[in-house]
């Protein structure tokens, strides 16, 4: 049976969020995410939602999950207050400090579809089982 | 928490520096403040949230010392440019900026007593269960007398009910000196997307045309917005080798010619030196006579 193997998964991936500070940004809902030329934050800068900034990621683990065969990427919820903006995904990415040489490491739609905080609070409780799972089959 | 217009206030003065308003009635810490006005309409900490057309909304978040104060001075830049405003106190709003969504009328002019009807094709989402709209307009001219009325919204309900808060004529000091002003605002919990706005203003004949303006606001509720994410479960890709098993694999030999390029050369024939045999004779000598 052909497989990768979780381990290096799991370093492949701290790697990169080894390169700078894992962060998320909410994008606009007119972003349309290519994963071949959306490679670093300047790529997709010009489309974070309007009245949104980026968060610093807290509690990132990148997790081995033996049962289902997977590495899981999770992180503390996430949240910004007094926002007016309009999102349905965000994108996590990591900054080195010159957005040029920041990767992007996904982008994830919000499960509600559409989010409008108006003066607001604007918070993502993130699934049970993290933002994503890269599986080795 | 929903948007209240608790109270309002309005005031007007010719040809003066400034016109001060009386503060709305109980102002409570936290409150917001709107400031109607036209021109370039300025009030000691308050900051703009929208401007254009020369007509102009205002805003601050009360304090303790909006709560012990009497009135409000408002000034248009011009020792006789004053002045017209009008004031609301909304509760239920938090911080920052309140304007959600605005839009300008084209200027229309005219020197016609026939009304001038605002009819603007305008889209805005109300994300909010509730809003509050407002609608300024102004008519300058040198000669003019004039209203607005029949002030409206197109969304998915009917148009709400409009409350005027001011619709004065006032003289000022500039070549257009006499304006017409007026506001007014509506309260609704529909949160269907508005699709136009509109206000007729009626002016007068005489003299130079008669400007018509009109801007219309858009104060959504505050809110909170929470969502959560599936998760985003990727699965690789493995490519299948081919590969053989069983077998035993055999060479055959790989036979490789040289290509050897044809050299050229010169070569020189050395003279062969040999040594001469030495003669054996036995020479015998002869006496030199």
């Amino acid at each position: 049976m052909s497989t990768l193997h979780l381990k290096s998964l799991e370093i492949a991936l701290d790697a990169v969020l080894a390169l700078g500070t894992p962060k998320l940004s909410f994008m606009a809902t007119t972003f349309t995410p290519n994963a071949g030329t959306d490679q670093y934050f300047s790529d997709i800068s010009a489309e974070v939602a309007s009245g949104t900034t980026a968060v610093t990621l807290a509690s990132v683990a990148t997790t081995i999950d033996t049962g289902n065969a997977r590495v899981e990427f999770d992180t503390a919820d996430v949240s910004l207050s007094t926002i007016t903006a309009t999102t349905n995904k965000y994108c996590i990415w990591v900054d080195t400090g010159v957005a040029a040489t920041s990767p992007v490491i996904a982008t994830i739609d919000f499960a509600e579809g559409t989010l409008g905080p108006v003066a607001g609070t604007l918070a993502i409780t993130v699934n049970a089982e993290g933002h994503f799972a890269l599986k080795v089959t | 928490m929903a948007l209240v217009v608790e109270s309002t206030s309005q005031a007007s003065v010719d040809n003066s520096a400034s016109v001060t308003v009386t503060k709305p009635t109980g102002v409570e810490v936290g409150d917001l403040l709107l400031i109607l006005s036209h021109g370039s309409a300025t009030c000691t900490g308050f900051s703009t949230a929208y401007s254009a057309n020369s007509l102009i909304v205002l805003y601050r978040i009360a304090d303790s010392t909006d709560v012990s104060a009497s009135n409000y001075s408002i000034s248009h830049g011009g020792s006789t440019l004053s002045g017209a405003a009008a004031m609301l106190r909304v509760s239920g709003w938090v911080a920052g900026n309140p304007v959600y969504g605005s839009d300008s009328a084209p200027t229309v002019s005219q020197d016609l007593s026939d009304p001038v009807v605002f009819s603007e094709t305008f889209t805005s989402a109300r994300p909010s269960d509730n809003s509050l709209m407002i609608i300024l307009a102004s008519i300058s001219s040198d000669s003019v007398s004039g209203s607005f009325s029949s002030y409206t919204v197109t969304s998915g309900e009917s148009n709400p009910a409009w409350t005027e808060i001011i619709d004065v004529q006032i003289d000022t000091n500039t070549s257009a000196s006499q304006a017409i002003f007026a506001a007014a605002y509506a309260l609704t919990t529909n949160n269907s997307d508005i699709s136009a706005w509109g206000v007729t203003g009626v002016g007068g004949t005489g003299g130079a045309a008669d400007f018509f303006r009109a801007n219309f606001v858009v104060i959504n509720a505050p809110q909170s917005a929470q969502g959560t994410n599936a998760l985003l479960s990727v699965s690789p890709t493995l490519f299948a080798p081919t590969g053989s098993a069983g077998a035993i694999g055999t060479n055959a030999l790989l036979e490789v010619s040289p290509t050897i390029p044809t050299q050229s050369g010169k070569g020189i024939s050395q003279t062969q030196w040999t040594s001469a045999t030495k003669n054996t004779t036995t020479w015998t000598k002869t006496n030199k006579s």
